[in-house]
């Protein structure tokens, strides 16, 4: 019995060897398997890498083909959009071939997968039934066993089945993990190989979609070129056109212009012969002139001639004595016509010496007095006031056969004497009427400073003149020049009546009817 | 234009002769009137010697003239220009005198005007 147990246990031993050896050997075959497709991984990569790179060059030659294509009247590049679209047609059947072989790679893994996990499922299979057989003889060798050894091998059955139990778990444990293995072998590559797949794919649709564009390119360029064959057609008969046009237009300005300059020459032409034509009319009137200029001279030369001629007749007719008396008239003659001019020329120049020694005589040698009347209420007056400010003396009036104006509101009024150079002094006199209030006067001033500043003579008041109311009166005051202020030759004046400022006798206004200004001014004395 | 009524001869001399000498008369007469307010004025209205001035003036228009030749300014023209210039500067000095220090300025000024522009002219004739 222990022998056999031995034998089982050997046999269980050698079992166990073998799944081991065939799990090391599936492993074997999955680590060759996972090589093999790290391999094609790395071929497709490459593969990749190389149709990608194709893309881009062929991305690049599209874009320059779209930008040739852009420009639509060079229809050199039309062969090489050709030859690139050939390209492209080499590259689909290139790119379709690599899916082929993808294809058949794709199927290679999936068998691969499948003979990995058929394997698998075999080699357990086969396991199994070995173990199940295995199982089935020691169960016949522990029915056998039984009957003639009951009560003692039961310790030793039981620790068998534990073994056996312990064994069966170990191999299950061992299955899971070749199939977590195979599982996790499997799903990477899947996986990997889905995406590429899925990036080939999406590629190829770019290609092909760029292809598709490329045709459409292709057909539109030949639509285009149609067109643009056509238009250039339409464009040279145009051409034809145009020429023919500009030719009659450039004929046309060219007609205008030559129109035109001849206007131009016309107009300069009429303008030229109308100044020559005035040129000539005064060209005609100077010698017109100059004829009769000259006929005058011819004449008055005759006249002279002839006069020359009976001179010389008398002189040569007359006796010796005559001849002398007519020479010398005629020199006495000569001599007065020049003197004459002598003379005349002699009081032209003193004109001015006169003119200039009477006003010297005048300023500094003569005695004179200078009279200098102011009619008030005459047309002189009439048109500017002698006296100012004008709103102080009323409008002219008129009382029989005087003109006067009356001094009015303020009672303040003023007048500019000239005064001569060495003038010595001045008589104002002046002719009013007695229109005065009681207790009132009037006076005349001489302005004597820069300021205002006046020296007041008084002319009239009740002393002066009784018994003399609505009278017209004259009145006179003197002032000596020595202490007046004399500006630019002239002496301000005033009139004042100081009762016209007050309102009570206001309404007293006093008319003048003259100023008389006498200016006495000495002579030089020795 | 062409004058038809032409002055010719000695009344044409003698019409020259006289506008000349009124003008400078009037001139003189109106520069003391100027310098000297009412010293003219007060005895001889100016205005009838303008009147006369301007008659004389048309005739002269009307009249002949000698060419005058353009000769070079000598020293003495340069020295009357000077003295014009001085006279110039005295007279409106004179008369600007109430403007104190500013009449200087006017003054010299204006006297320098006078000797530049007589200068110009002077010049001016001579390119001619």
């Amino acid at each position: 019995m222990v022998e056999s147990f031995n034998e089982i246990e050997k046999k269980l031993a050698k079992s166990f060897k073998a799944i081991r050896e065939d799990i090391s050997g599936i492993k074997e075959s999955i680590d060759k398997i996972n090589e093999n497709f790290e391999e094609t991984a790395e071929e497709t990569g490459k593969e990749q890498k190389k149709i990608k790179e194709e893309q881009e060059d062929i991305k690049q030659e599209i874009k320059q083909l779209q930008e040739k294509a852009e420009k639509k009247h060079e229809r050199e590049e039309i062969p090489e959009i050709e030859k690139l679209a050939k390209n492209i047609t080499d590259l689909t059947e290139y790119i379709s071939e690599l899916k082929q072989e993808t294809n058949y790679l794709k199927k290679q893994i999936f068998l691969f997968d499948k003979k990995s996990d058929e394997k698998s499922q075999v080699k357990n299979l086969i396991e199994f039934s070995e173990l199940k057989q295995d199982i089935s003889e020691l169960k016949d060798i522990i029915e056998n066993i039984k009957i003639p050894v009951q009560i003692d091998y039961s310790k030793d059955i039981s620790e068998l089945k534990e073994n056996f139990e312990q064994v069966d778990s170990k191999f299950s444990e061992l299955r899971k993990e070749i199939q977590k293995q195979i599982k996790n072998i499997k799903f990477p590559i899947q996986k990997d190989y889905s995406s590429d797949i899925n990036e080939l794919a999406k590629e190829i649709g770019e290609i092909k979609g760029s292809l598709i564009s490329r045709k459409y390119l292709k057909r539109e360029t030949g639509k285009i070129d149609e067109k643009f064959s056509e238009k250039i057609s339409l464009l040279e008969k145009k051409q034809e056109q145009l020429e023919i046009a500009t030719e009659k237009m450039a004929r046309q300005p060219l007609v205008l212009s030559l129109k035109q300059e001849i206007k131009q020459l016309k107009e300069q032409a009429e303008q030229e012969a109308e100044k020559q034509n005035e040129e000539f009319s005064e060209i005609k009137a100077e010698n017109k002139k100059l004829r009769e200029e000259i006929e005058q001279q011819n004449s008055d030369l005759r006249n002279e001639i002839s006069v020359l001629k009976g001179r010389l007749t008398r002189l040569y007719t007359s006796a010796p004595e005559e001849r002398k008396k007519i020479i010398e008239d005629e020199r006495v003659k000569e001599k007065t016509k020049e003197n004459a001019y002598k003379i005349i020329k002699f009081l032209i120049i003193l004109i001015p010496i006169v003119l200039i020694s009477f006003v010297i005589y005048s300023n500094f040698l003569a005695s004179k007095d200078f009279n200098y009347f102011y009619d008030i209420g005459s047309q002189a007056d009439a048109k500017t006031s002698y006296l100012t400010p004008i709103a102080r003396i009323s409008d002219i009036n008129k009382e029989v056969d005087i003109n006067y104006r009356n001094i009015t509101n303020n009672g303040l009024v003023y007048f500019d004497v000239p005064i001569p150079r060495g003038s010595n002094n001045i008589t104002a006199e002046i002719m009013f009427k007695d229109n005065f209030p009681k207790k009132s006067k009037m006076l005349i001033g001489a302005r004597n400073d820069t300021n205002w500043s006046y020296v007041p003579k008084e002319v009239y008041n009740e002393t002066l003149f009784k018994n003399s109311t609505d009278k017209w009166l004259t009145t006179s005051t003197s002032f000596d020049l020595k202490d007046l202020y004399i500006k630019d030759g002239k002496l301000n004046v005033y009139i004042s009546i100081p009762h016209l400022s007050r309102n009570a006798t206001q309404n007293y206004t006093i008319p003048i009817d003259w100023i008389n200004i006498t200016v006495h001014k000495d002579g030089f004395k020795i | 234009m062409v004058l038809k009524f032409e002055i010719k001869g000695k009344p044409a001399e003698i019409i020259n002769y006289l506008f000349q000498s009124l003008l400078v008369a009037y001139l003189i007469l109106l520069l003391i009137e100027q310098i000297w307010a009412g010293s003219v004025s007060v005895y001889f209205n100016l205005n009838y010697l303008l009147i006369l001035v301007i008659l004389t003036g048309i005739l002269d228009v009307f009249s002949e003239h000698k060419s005058i030749k353009n000769e070079k300014p000598t020293k003495k023209d340069y020295l009357f220009i000077i003295l014009l210039g001085i006279a110039g500067f005295v007279i409106i000095k004179f008369k600007t005198e109430q403007l104190g220090w500013l009449s200087w300025l006017i003054s010299i000024i204006a006297g320098i005007l006078i000797i530049l522009l007589s200068v110009l002219v002077l010049q001016g004739e001579e390119n001619e």
